[in-house]
């Protein structure tokens, strides 16, 4: 069989093993340009004090009770985020892993629809739903359960809550990418050796499901330590969260050194708790590879097979309880993971759909109920041409945001998937870097590198800094596409006369076409929903439409801002149910 | 026979047992017993139902209806776990996260055995299945066949009455899976255990089993020993399935003592065992050979049927010498003879004879021709 | 230029000049925005007020000139805004509107303003309200507004305090100026006596204990002006501190919100440009042009703050000069912020104050 393959073929694997390091080249140099060299130059900045002068002031400064209690109050936020986050995800991931296939596709759209929803437009969402005589509150008055509105807006509770759906997302996501390489026969198998139901899924299949619950924690856990839209919205000033102190110390009390050695702090308490993930589970874990692994240690072990046993006699406790059941324990089973999941989706989804009616309001306030109807905020979307430049910047920033991470995307994708060389095992964690540095930190660095190469306000500025956090999402990508892709039909197609280039493209590209779509997809919404840099970055008439909703938000509360939400929930919604469509369509074609 | 009561002490009785998805039957209601020690194998090709019978022996899918005995215990309601039974997945479902000593040691720690009767247990597999010094590996570090081997120590550590087998070999290459399914034979001896195997390779089912149950389209066909089903199939179906053989479609012309006569193709008389059903004359049948029943020669063979036919191919492959020849119809007949020093090969195109002994053919009447 | 940008500058260009030759993008894409020149681009206040001026000033201006104006946002306070701005030379707008009377006299101190042209009618706007570098537009007051409906008696600085006296739903402003102050005012303090109290540490400490009494009981912190209607608006809070032209903004859309003029303070706002500007001799015009009585009452009519320019409270409908805070009735108990007083503690008072704010 090997006879077979054509001179061709073998000189083209020579090719591209000594071309690997070369694909890999541009990434690096872009990485090493716009994120390396800003994060470390922060460094520098951090040692001088307010006249530019070298000094230890900011360290000093920072270890005083006051920097030390908003670093103590963003870790509780956000580890209550990270807990709420995982505890929520964890359902409907498995429902999404487990379900067949039809519906898990419905479900997925579910899921989806928040996702690529703007960060603020679901923030604002809470607004409405939390306020004094929001949503909620009028429900619960009206159908009497309390008598005074509950307090909700301005507390821990509503930035909780309002970074978990902001997370959700994601964390859903990573832990399905892990539970659906799990075989679904472990359980089964379980079972058949005497397993209990309980038993079966705490000591098989959540064990074995754990790496991609751990990542997803770090991932929420950092993500949410430079979360500073929900504390700003909808927090209480006297819980103050880190990323708002350093978007503070440089608009408001204008002291960069001091932004910059608060961003040393977060930066080295990210890396410790990056080092303690690695230590436990391998930072492989991440990119969603299934590793050997699961948790090691005998506690963990322990632990897990306690919260089986556990269920095993909370389950016989309830069945003696329970009288005569007429569904079978898997079904009833079954049906409670379908409410819990149900309750979850619908807090994933409903929110963002009581901010139409606001946008049709004839007052001049967001407020709960809306007053009559009128289209004014939509007259005023399209006719501002703040608003409409904000649109055009975005969508232009977003394209070439996509185009320059495929550009220097792609190749490194194929350089690692297809590249056998030295260190190749640090290349990942190296392009994977801006996943796991909160995007503020990323922000302020390039902040201050901008300043200096006069690009504040440029779209180059944006451009760059916005591939810099989209383009590990386009690697992690197109490696799981291009894992799956099987290399022996490029071998078959060049002994059977195919160039590699035409391999390429007749063979290859159809095949992981989706891939590159979906990857394309990703980095533009990355870039069309960002905000930090986007704050640091652009401003004024350069602004982002996410900058321009979040002044919106932020400094004058009109509900112009539920007009521009609604259309981009529609626009949204149009192209996820689109794309489902396609997807549809193509695996369709592929049956046949 | 109430409510199917057994009334012999089968290891497994399957009583009525069927499967439905909605309008798709997947299994019509079915009977079967496996004897306490037996190896029994549902043999068929791909949605005849095999696959379906064993998950619902096994307690991984619901019937629709019918019942299930397992060691004389009524168990079709019973969940997996309290079923006395072990199963063998296609792809082994080893705990990735488990050693290969805590795989095997599960389904004793889910029986809360003590852990020093855990551990003699699984050290006592483990050198059943000659892994003794693998304890400590991860199912990932081990081979194909290795990973096959834990599957069946772990399946056979707590001696269930039953243990049920899924197309254990199909991920494994053919000569590895010509080893396993003797290592599966030993130990199926050695343990004394009762297996119900599913596959849908012929080789496999008749060298491992003491009975096969040949199903299709969701219901037995023929249950029988590997030769039995072999050399007397009931229909043409079974006789196809379990091994390659030649179909001739003759007339019934009349019948000779024992057996029938058969006209074929107007021109020739071909004799044979008379078929289990009754046929009468002109009515048309299937007359069955299996090549190494036949012989070719120049002259026809004298006593035996002989049709005369031309030589396409004939090859020595070893063991067999192969001879490939067409009749006059067109039909395309294989003939396999031992190879010894004797054995020619024939030159294309030659003029031949192909003769068998009437008692070496089997016929198919009616509904059996399929 | 600050010693601070130009030591960042010297670390960062070490070793720096190979990428910068890399970056030195073609204009295309580092000039973004910047080509059109009939465009100058002011940092609003943002809300009621973009509109109000757009219709007072920046659509007749359009209308006499071709030029247009567009508003975008800045920070409520944007003192480090207009140091970045300059610093960077990243002129994210040209001009800015609504700056306090302190804020600009820190900033003109520090070298980051431009010069105005006081010509014309900008002569005519009263000379405590303009220095060389800032021209007010309008007066605010920082006053306390609220719920008529919830209060049936007229609410003082006293009752703010008086939580059990006075339950309700009560709101600050996230900053140290008009926090402290009106804290020292509640205590007893006539307002023009609140900066001699601050010039000695007894008289922080006196504010920060009086503001301990309230703390737990304030539900709003607000951050930005503009989003105090909606606040009173949607019932969020029944009694808040805010500028009396964000609070006449509800009333006029209806909402039963009434104003305590008495015990507050105001100031003047008015416009700024950045030094280095480009389109700063364009803006000069402009700026005179907010200057004139007509558009200053066309302001005062739409957006509830009082003309600079007095010829313009003469051209004001007499019911709509009754709330404006330049109103004999409204600013006789009142104190015009001590802005020499604010500027040089701005930031001093802001790290107290949030540290405070923490607990």
């Amino acid at each position: 069989m090997t006879a077979a393959v054509a001179p061709r073929g073998r000189t083209a694997k020579r090719k591209t093993k000594l071309g690997a390091p070369l694909l890999l080249l541009p990434i690096f140099a872009f990485l090493a340009v716009f994120f390396i060299y800003p994060v470390f130059s922060i460094l520098a900045v951090s040692v001088t004090d307010r006249d530019g002068v070298l000094s230890w002031t900011n360290y000093i400064e920072l270890f005083r009770g006051y920097n030390i209690q908003v670093m103590l109050t963003t870790l509780k936020i956000s580890g209550w985020t990270t807990l709420f986050t995982i505890l929520l995800s964890y359902p409907v991931a498995y429902l999404l892993a487990t379900a067949r296939k039809g519906s898990t596709n419905a479900l997925m759209l579910i899921v989806l629809l928040p996702l690529w929803t703007s960060v603020l437009v679901r923030a604002f969402a809470w607004i409405v739903l939390f306020g004094r005589n929001g949503v909620i509150n009028s429900g619960l008055v009206s159908i009497g359960l309390v008598e005074v509105p509950v307090e909700m807006l301005f507390t821990v509770f509503s930035v909780v809550v309002a970074m978990t759906h902001a997370l959700m997302p994601i964390a859903v996501l990573s832990m399905y990418s892990t539970m659906q390489n799990i075989d679904r026969k472990l359980e089964l198998a379980a079972a058949t050796l005497g397993a209990e139901p309980g038993n079966a899924f705490w000591r098989i299949y959540f064990p074995i499901s754990f790496p991609g619950v751990a990542s997803a924690a770090l991932v929420t856990f950092i993500v949410s330590i430079g979360i500073f839209v929900h504390p700003t919205l909808l927090g209480s000033p006297s819980e103050r969260m880190i990323a708002l102190e350093i978007i503070e110390q440089i608009d408001v009390l204008y002291n960069w050194g001091m932004a910059a050695a608060i961003s040393v702090m977060v930066l080295i308490l990210s890396i410790i708790f990056i080092m303690i993930f690695d230590k436990f589970l391998g930072i492989a874990t991440i990119t969603g590879a299934q590793g050997s692994g699961g948790p090691s240690g005998s506690a963990m072990r322990a632990a897990t097979a306690g919260l089986g046993t556990m269920t095993v006699w909370l389950s016989r406790i309830t069945g003696a309880l329970m009288p005569k059941r007429k569904l079978t324990d898997g079904q009833s089973r079954r049906f409670a993971l379908n409410v819990v999941a149900g309750l979850v989706l619908t807090f994933m989804a409903a929110p963002l759909f009581f901010l139409i009616p606001v946008s049709f309001t004839e007052s001049a306030f967001v407020e709960w109920p809306p007053r009559g109807f009128s289209l004014q905020w939509y007259e005023e979307y399209f006719t501002d041409p703040v608003w409409r430049e904000a649109t055009i910047r975005s969508i232009v920033v977003g394209l070439a945001t996509a185009i320059l991470s495929m550009l220097i995307g792609v190749p490194a994708a194929f350089g690692i998937n297809r590249a056998r060389f030295k260190g190749k095992g640090l290349v990942l964690p190296y392009i994977l870097m801006p996943l796991v540095v909160p995007n503020i930190i990323i922000a302020l660095a390039l902040f201050y590198f901008f300043a200096e190469m006069q690009l504040i306000g440029t779209y180059i500025g944006l451009v760059a800094g916005h591939t810099v956090i989209a383009v590990p999402y386009v690697v992690l990508t197109l490696i799981a596409v291009l894992q799956n892709y099987d290399h022996r039909l490029d071998q078959a197609a060049w002994t059977l006369g195919a160039s590699t280039l035409t391999a390429f493209r007749r063979i290859t590209l159809p095949l992981i076409k989706v891939g590159f779509v979906t990857s394309f997809l990703f980095a533009f919404m990355r870039s069309f929903d960002e905000i930090a840099i986007a704050l640091f970055v652009s401003s004024g008439l350069q602004s982002t439409l996410p900058k321009k909703l979040w002044s919106e938000a932020h400094i004058a509360v009109s509900p112009t801002l539920a007009a521009v939400s609604t259309i981009l929930i529609a626009v949204v919604a149009l192209v996820v149910v689109a794309s489902e469509l396609l997807n549809r369509r193509s695996a369709g074609q592929k049956r046949t | 026979m109430m409510n199917g009561t057994p009334d012999t002490p089968a290891k497994l009785r399957v009583h009525e047992l069927e499967k439905r998805y909605g309008e798709v039957v997947a299994l019509k209601p079915t009977n079967l017993e496996v004897e306490s020690g037996e190896f029994l194998t549902l043999l068929g090709p791909s949605g005849s139902g095999k696959t379906t019978l064993l998950m619902m022996v096994a307690g991984l899918a619901a019937p629709s209806g019918g019942d299930i005995w397992i060691d004389g215990k009524l168990s079709t309601q019973l969940q997996p776990q309290k079923r006395d039974v072990g199963v063998v997945f296609q792809n082994y479902a080893l705990f990735p996260h488990l050693t290969v000593r805590e795989n095997i040691a599960f389904p004793l720690r889910m029986r809360r055995m003590s852990s020093s009767d855990i551990e003699q247990n699984v050290a006592r597999l483990l050198k059943i299945v000659d892994l003794e010094d693998k304890g400590e590996r991860l199912p990932t570090e081990l081979s194909g066949g290795q990973q096959q081997r834990v599957a069946l120590a772990r399946c056979a550590v707590y001696g269930p009455s039953i243990i049920l087998m899924d197309e254990p070999l199909g991920a494994l290459d053919k000569k590895l899976r010509d080893t396993m399914q003797m290592e599966i034979k030993t130990m199926h001896k050695a343990l004394g255990a009762t297996i119900l195997y599913v596959t849908h390779d012929q080789g496999e089912a008749m060298s491992m089993s003491d009975r096969v149950c040949v199903m299709r389209d969701g219901h037995i066909v023929q249950l029988g020993s590997p030769a039995d089903l072999y050399h007397r199939p009931v229909s043409r179906f079974v006789g196809d399935f379990l091994g390659g053989a030649t179909f001739l479609r003759a007339n019934v012309a009349g019948e000779e003592g024992d057996e029938i006569v058969l006209k074929w193709q107007d021109t020739s008389i071909i004799k044979a065992k008379r078929p289990a059903t009754s046929v009468a004359t002109g009515d048309s049948v299937l007359c069955m050979m299996r090549p190494q029943n036949l012989r070719i020669s120049s002259e026809p063979v004298p006593g035996a049927n002989a049709l005369p036919a031309t030589v396409i191919a004939s090859v020595m492959t070893g063991t067999m010498t192969e001879h490939f020849v067409r009749l006059a119809d067109g039909t395309e007949v294989t003939a396999v003879e031992l190879t010894t020093p004797g054995s020619q090969l024939l030159p294309d195109g030659a003029n031949v004879h192909v003769s068998w002994l009437p008692e070496n053919s089997v016929v198919f009447a009616g509904e059996q021709m399929t | 230029m600050s010693k601070q940008i130009k030591t960042t500058r010297r670390l960062f260009v070490k070793g720096m000049t190979g990428s910068a030759v890399l970056l030195s993008a073609p204009a295309i894409w580092t000039g973004a925005a910047r080509a059109q020149d009939n465009r100058l681009i002011v940092g609003g206040s943002g809300g009621a007020i973009d509109d109000a001026y757009t219709q007072a000033y920046y659509k007749p201006y359009f209308e006499e000139t071709g030029v247009e104006v567009i508003p975008v946002e800045r920070r409520e306070n944007p003192l480090a805004e207009v140091r970045a701005v300059v610093e960077t030379q990243t002129y994210k707008w040209d001009f800015c509107e609504g700056i306090a009377h302190d804020v600009a006299a820190t900033l003109a101190e520090d070298g980051y303003l431009e010069p105005l042209d006081l010509t014309g009618p900008a002569e005519e706007v009263m000379p405590s309200m303009k220095s060389e570098t800032f021209v007010s537009g309008t007066s605010a007051a920082f006053i306390l507004a609220y719920n008529s409906k919830h209060f049936d008696k007229k609410m003082t600085y006293a009752d703010f305090w008086d939580v059990e006296g006075h339950p309700g739903r009560r709101g600050l402003r996230q900053s140290a100026r008009e926090t402290v102050s009106i804290a020292l005012v509640a205590d007893g303090v006539p307002p023009e006596e609140v900066s001699t109290v601050l010039q000695e540490e007894a008289g922080w400490e006196r504010a920060f204990a009086k503001l301990d009494e309230i703390r737990d009981d304030i539900d709003v912190w607000w951050a930005s002006s503009a989003q105090t209607p909606t606040l009173l608006q949607t019932g969020e809070v029944d009694l808040i501190t805010t500028f009396n032209g964000r609070a006449q903004n509800v009333i006029d859309a209806g909402a039963p919100v009434a104003i305590t003029w008495d015990g507050s303070f105001y100031n003047n706002y008015g416009w700024v440009i950045p030094s280095g500007s480009p389109k700063a001799d364009q803006i000069r015009d402009f700026i005179k042009f907010c200057c004139r009585a007509d558009r200053q009452a066309a302001a005062a009519e739409i957006y509830g703050t009082g003309p600079s320019n007095p010829n313009a409270i003469a051209l004001v409908d007499p019911e709509r000069a009754k709330v404006l805070p330049t109103h004999p009735d409204n600013i006789r108990n009142m104190a015009l912020l001590d802005f020499g007083f604010w500027g040089p503690r701005q930031e001093e008072a802001t790290m107290r104050f949030n540290e405070w704010l923490q607990g």
